[in-house]
């Protein structure tokens, strides 16, 4: 393999040299004087730094006349080979074509025009390094000047530079400014705050240099990787990388991609006297040469002693992972692959350029998704790091917290695109939820099963209720996870576990004596395993321990690789009666905590006959179901209206049948404050239904979910209304 | 019925699931007629230690790959070739530094003979340690592509 893939590096080095895509070029180039290689443009990161902007000095050669110039890089001025200033600017016209003399240098060096220059930056007069400065070569380029390298390539002062030989950069730019500060060239230093680019790597501030290098063409290959992904064709989530990807792709400049280390691939490329012959090996490069030169031999070429950016390997993984260059097998059953999944900080140096080689090499797209993970930060939106301590040791998270803890703690938190706010509590969180499960299954294990017995109405609309819910969040899930929204998806379970699993479904079957009929413990075993396969993908381990425990049949298969639940229909109705039920059920919890009524002391419940409650009472096993949960000694629909404690839930207007003797001003208060609240929700709804532009541009059934709230919310005041005659009464 | 522990234990089960996984070949891919599900694993930093842009980054693909396992697709993880070559030069150089050994001094092949060392005994950590979290392909060892 790792032959398979060097060669796929040197092919297609020797397909774009070519095809005329690649070149060997003598240009400024970014380098880095730490690693003492050149960079491409991705590898630089740019920052504003503090530094000091120094007005230097230069005389007119012949003169005493002075001319002023401001530089962040005074220790460059050996290098110095012009001075330029623009071509209309009337405070220098005098002295176009006259020399000025270096400071403390003393060489002469002309006053050039030039509209490059910015009149408004400091005095107007910019000193001009060919050799050290990007904008600087090309002016050189454009007047035919002298270029002066004055650094050696760990930036050290060279020969050239005539002082401070062999002293470092930075050391230099202090011993120089004193220098000319003692012979009277400085004319003053102020704080500036100057755009610093410095190696993604090394971190050392980067040294514009000129060198030759091997370079890609870039705007000749990235038509079709641009317009695919604009199109969608590739599609990016979150979408807003798509402004990113554009502006770099149309401003795309060449690709440097040598570099001058010995751990990597060596650049294909030999040479003999002024001749480049480039090829996969010596001996295909030898049979080149020979072609011009027919007597030399292998020991006569030399090979270039550079090697290759490592993402110009990277580039082709989607392609030479399978040995697509050379074998149709699997590259042909793979390719494309499903999704790329990344940081977006590497949009530039690695996603763009596999969307690039794909559709050069391949003709087809590297990846159908991209999907680009935020940052990892603490609670505190501060970037993890050494210094700041707030790292956490990884491995010590999973021996803490288990690694399904951990992978809960992450997914919890990660909202899609969206950067990732990481604290240890939410490991905590998901070693919690294994403790649920682990704690469930002993309950269900623990049940002794009754041939005889038939399961309560209550418990088989328990398993109705939960059955239909669980394909409801499959939905849910499935929509969530093709979006790659993976944490809405992964909360959205650890609910439906949590709560509608283990709080209410386990607490309306759990039998008092430890016995349950062979259905419902062979209903919830059902439930249990659903979890488990819809889980697996989050949490792998304890599902699959989950998984075995609850087979007790020998023939099955694993866990993970059981069929992932399918999207289905589901009884929307059903599940809102249920809803309705807990939410009776917690509202009479929350009336006796209130109250001081005793959790087991039981009373009766009247609900007002309406179509709605009518229905909830038709549906076998719902009055059971909230009796039992509820504590009731009776549940009954009445046409009339009852003395007691009032509650509503929905629309539905709930009497539980207890004489309060305490103070009833605080209930009072209570109703008034909702009463409010509901005319000011009615009033808002009204409002929105009066106005011609919603009524007419919203879809219908907005609409009609409008006209629905408002007869809702006026059906509660009318009940709160009632309610505080009722006490106003007593 | 078994005997359960109070509290679920998480080494233990981890070890024996992950075990069970590798030995029944659960992670290896070869075509045939089923969908293909397929993500490339992304370089990691070669700094030598896991860290959590890592852990975040594998545990997606790993949820994502295991669903399209569940749903019947052929799905496949590959790891790429290790990357980062002016990071691993610099450590390298770096380690001889302190072992009095300066890169200058070297020659190529000498150099790279030190590389190599370096990277048996640290290349594969970080892969190494996302297993206990996550599982990749097997049979892809992190390669040196240029190397013999």
């Amino acid at each position: 393999m790792d032959e398979v893939r060097s060669s796929a590096v040197l092919k297609v080095f020797v397909d774009l040299y070519h095809k005329g895509k690649l070149y060997r070029g003598k240009r400024m180039v970014n380098w880095d004087p730490e690693a003492k290689t050149v960079l491409s443009n991705e590898e630089v990161l740019y920052a504003n730094e503090n530094s000091q902007l120094y007005h230097v000095k230069y005389q007119i050669e012949g003169s005493d006349e002075f001319l002023v110039i401001a530089t962040t890089r005074p220790e460059t001025i050996p290098g110095d080979t012009a001075i330029a200033v623009h071509p209309e600017d009337e405070r220098y016209f005098h002295l176009h074509g006259k020399k000025a003399v270096v400071p403390v240098i003393g060489r002469k060096i002309p006053i050039i025009a030039d509209e490059y220059v910015d009149r408004e930056f400091g005095t107007g007069a910019l000193k001009v390094t060919p050799a050290h400065d990007m904008n600087d070569y090309e002016i050189g380029k454009r007047h035919n000047l002298e270029v002066v390298e004055i650094f050696n390539e760990d930036a050290t002062m060279s020969r050239e530079a005539t002082i401070y030989l062999g002293e470092d950069r930075f050391v230099v730019r202090k011993k120089f400014v004193k220098d000319l500060d003692n012979a009277g060239f400085l004319q003053k230093a102020e704080n500036y705050q100057n755009n610093v680019g410095r190696s993604e790597r090394t971190n050392a501030v980067v040294e514009p240099r000129l060198s030759l290098q091997w370079y890609v063409d870039m705007p000749s290959i990235v038509k079709p990787a641009l317009e695919n992904v604009m199109n969608d064709n590739v599609s990016f989530f979150p979408k807003n990388q798509k402004n990113i990807y554009k502006h770099w792709m149309e401003n795309i400049r060449d690709w440097c991609i040598s570099r001058q280390l010995w751990w990597g691939h060596r650049i294909p490329a030999w040479y003999y006297q002024d001749d480049i012959f480039v090829a996969v090996n010596e001996e295909e490069a030898l049979l080149q040469a020979r072609q011009k030169y027919p007597d030399i031999a292998l020991q006569d070429l030399r090979q270039d002693e550079d090697v290759l950016d490592t993402w110009f390997s990277s580039w082709l993984w989607p392609i030479s992972v399978f040995d697509g260059f050379r074998n149709k097998e699997e590259i042909d059953y793979y390719y494309p692959t499903s999704v790329l999944v990344t940081g977006w900080d590497i949009i530039f140096l690695w996603v763009a350029r596999m969307i690039i080689a794909g559709y050069e090499w391949m003709g087809e797209k590297p990846f159908h998704d991209v999907y680009f993970t935020g940052m990892v930060r603490d609670k505190m939106r501060r970037k993890m790091s050494k210094s700041l301590g707030n790292s956490p040791d990884a491995l010590q998270l999973i021996a803490d917290y288990g690694a399904d803890g951990v992978r809960f703690g992450m997914m919890s938190c990660s909202p899609a695109g969206g950067d990732l706010l990481f604290d240890e509590k939410l490991c905590e969180q998901g070693r919690n939820f294994c403790n649920k499960m682990w704690n469930a299954l002993k309950l269900v294990e623990g049940w002794q099963t009754d041939e005889s017995k038939k399961p309560s109405e209550a418990d088989q609309l328990a398993f109705l209720w939960l059955s239909q819910k669980h394909k409801e969040l499959v939905e849910e899930v499935v929509k969530n996870i093709d979006e790659y929204r993976l944490s809405e998806a992964l909360i959205s379970i650890y609910s439906f576990v949590w709560t509608d699993f283990c709080s209410w479904y386990l607490e309306i079957v759990k039998p008092q004596d430890g016995v349950v009929s062979a259905e419902t413990k062979s209903n919830t075993v059902t439930l249990f395993k659903n979890i488990c396969t819809l889980l697996h993908p989050y949490m792998p381990f304890i599902t699959e321990e989950l998984w075995h425990a609850l087979h007790e049949d020998k023939a099955f298969i694993d866990c993970i690789v059981s069929p992932f639940p399918e999207v289905g229909t589901y009884d929307k109705d059903l599940i809102s009666k249920v809803e309705q039920a807990k939410e009776i059920i917690t509202q009479v919890r929350d009336s006796r905590n209130k109250h001081g009524i005793k959790m087991r002391e039981e009373i009766p419940l009247h609900i007002i006959e309406t179509e709605r409650s009518r229905a909830l009472f038709q549906l076998s096993g719902w009055s059971e179901l909230v009796q039992k949960m509820a504590f009731l000694s009776s549940l009954s629909t009445t046409k009339e209206d009852k003395d007691g404690l009032v509650f509503i839930s929905g629309t539905e207007k709930c009497i539980l049948g207890i004489t309060l003797q305490e103070d009833t001003s605080e209930m009072v208060e209570e109703i008034i404050k909702e009463l409010e609240y509901q005319k000011g929700f009615v009033t808002s709804v009204l409002k929105k239904l009066e106005n011609e532009r919603f009524v007419s541009g919203a879809p219908a059934e907005v609409v009609e979910r409008e006209k629905a709230k408002l007869a809702d919310g006026k059906e509660r005041i009318k009940i709160l209304a009632e309610q505080l005659k009722q006490f106003n009464k007593n | 019925m078994k005997e359960r522990s109070a509290k679920y234990t998480p080494s233990e089960t981890e070890e024996k699931w992950y075990e069970h996984w590798m030995k029944k070949n659960y992670f290896s891919s070869k075509p045939d007629n089923r969908e293909p599900y397929t993500i490339i694993i992304p370089p990691p930093n070669v700094t030598g230690v896991l860290h959590m842009g890592h852990m975040l980054n594998n545990t997606i693909q790993d949820v994502l790959i295991r669903k399209a396992r569940q749903e019947g697709k052929n799905a496949c993880w590959v790891p790429g070739t290790d990357h980062a070559s002016i990071a691993t030069e610099a450590k390298v150089v770096k380690l001889l530094r302190e072992k009095g050994i300066k890169k200058s001094d070297l020659t190529r092949e000498e150099f790279l003979d030190h590389a190599w060392a370096w990277k048996e005994e640290y290349g594969g950590i970080i892969l190494n340690q996302l297993k206990s979290l996550v599982h990749p392909a097997t049979g892809t060892e992190p390669l040196l592509p240029w190397m013999k």
